[in-house]
């Protein structure tokens, strides 16, 4: 928001649209997920966790990265969760090991210190976050309430094709 | 004993239904020249990952046994990951530590380990069997175990630094992940 402030969602709202993306992810035969817990992706979190899909949280997103290489090698369709923070601390082994080595991992990150964001120390991560993507030339969408399906599908098309991660970016005031 | 005899013993008495993922720096380029592709992961860069791939894969794969190979240098930098080993408790993985408590790729420089007791902190965390072992005979007898009887387990091997130096480097690492692909695919 222009203004420095996120309009605040209802919960109700906020467990819909986690709904829709999980629902997705199992439309798209997504049967593994791991990852680092963001306040923002709480209700996708939550629906993951009852769902089919085989959830093995992490400790650290680049931890993460690993178990989701090692899933994905074994034939799982795989999703990793994690805020952009972590996503950023884990650069040199998604390069490295995913890019590298061709494994396509989906990834749900949240971007923290986006226009608007009232935590200070996210800024920096938040300004760099697109850019890094970019030049890492990953795949990503920047998901609004209105294309959630449309973006989860062309990361999940996206990253099939190319057998290399895609990034489906969350962002605070949408989730 | 020396690290390359450690890794032949590896790949001499592993069974059929097996892999190897090794981690970055001499010891995957040592398997590297040992085997190239065959059943074998050889991660290049992303240090410290051997036990979380080797989990992803476990957990997904029940009926082929994941030996992750790695040094002290290697399994401190993402110690966190022996948490989620600890609580999983996949029987089919096999985690080896060559421990000469040095960082050997890059020159040698002392790491931690002597100050750690990594078999210990395995145990408290949760893996099904660890242990220490100072001679080649002691850790065939422990490798083989391990086969037999599931774990996860820990073995922490002693070895001298040094060795090889002059090692092949994989060109390409999609080749790598897709041999591995292609085997688990079967099972």
């Amino acid at each position: 928001m222009r203004d420095g402030t996120y309009k605040p969602l209802s919960e109700d709202i906020r467990k819909e649209r986690a709904k829709t993306l999980v629902n997705v992810l199992i439309k798209e035969n997504i049967d593994f997920a791991t990852g680092v817990p963001c306040a923002v992706q709480k209700f996708i979190i939550g629906e993951i966790e009852n769902s089919r899909i085989l959830h093995v949280p992490s400790v650290r997103e680049g931890e993460a990265v690993g178990i989701a290489a090692g899933a994905s090698l074994a034939g799982r369709k795989v999703v990793a969760y994690m805020q952009n923070s972590g996503f950023l601390n884990s650069i040199h082994d998604i390069n490295s090991l995913l890019i590298s080595y061709h494994i396509p991992v989906l990834f749900l990150v949240t971007w923290r210190g986006a226009p608007g964001e009232d935590a200070v120390h996210h800024l920096q991560d938040g300004k760099m976050f697109l850019k890094v993507l970019m030049e890492m030339e990953v795949p990503f969408f920047v998901l609004s309430p209105h294309n959630i399906e449309k973006g989860v599908k062309w990361c999940i098309r996206k990253m099939t094709k190319k057998e290399i991660p895609a990034v489906v970016v969350i962002k605070r005031g949408v989730f | 004993m020396k690290r390359r005899e450690v890794l032949e013993s590896i790949f001499k008495l592993r069974p059929e239904n097996s892999i190897v993922i090794s981690t970055t720096g001499l010891i995957g380029r040592e398997c590297f020249e040992l085997v190239k592709n065959d059943r074998h992961f050889y991660m290049a860069g992303s240090m410290g990952l051997v036990s979380s791939i080797a989990l992803g894969i476990a957990l997904n794969k029940p009926r082929v046994i994941v030996i992750g190979v790695e040094g002290d240098g290697s399994i401190l930098m993402n110690f966190g990951g022996l948490i989620t080993v600890g609580v999983w408790k996949p029987k089919n993985f096999i985690h080896i530590v060559l421990d000469n408590s040095s960082y050997d790729s890059t020159g040698g420089m002392k790491t931690y380990s002597p100050k750690v007791k990594l078999e210990h902190i395995a145990k408290v965390l949760g893996y099904e069997h660890t242990t220490v072992v100072y001679t080649l005979s002691e850790f065939e007898t422990e490798f083989k175990k391990s086969i037999e009887e599931g774990g996860p387990v820990f073995i922490r091997v002693v070895i001298e630094k040094g060795g090889k130096r002059n090692l092949p480097r994989p060109k390409n690492l999609k080749e790598i992940a897709d041999s591995i692909r292609n085997f688990l695919q079967r099972w």
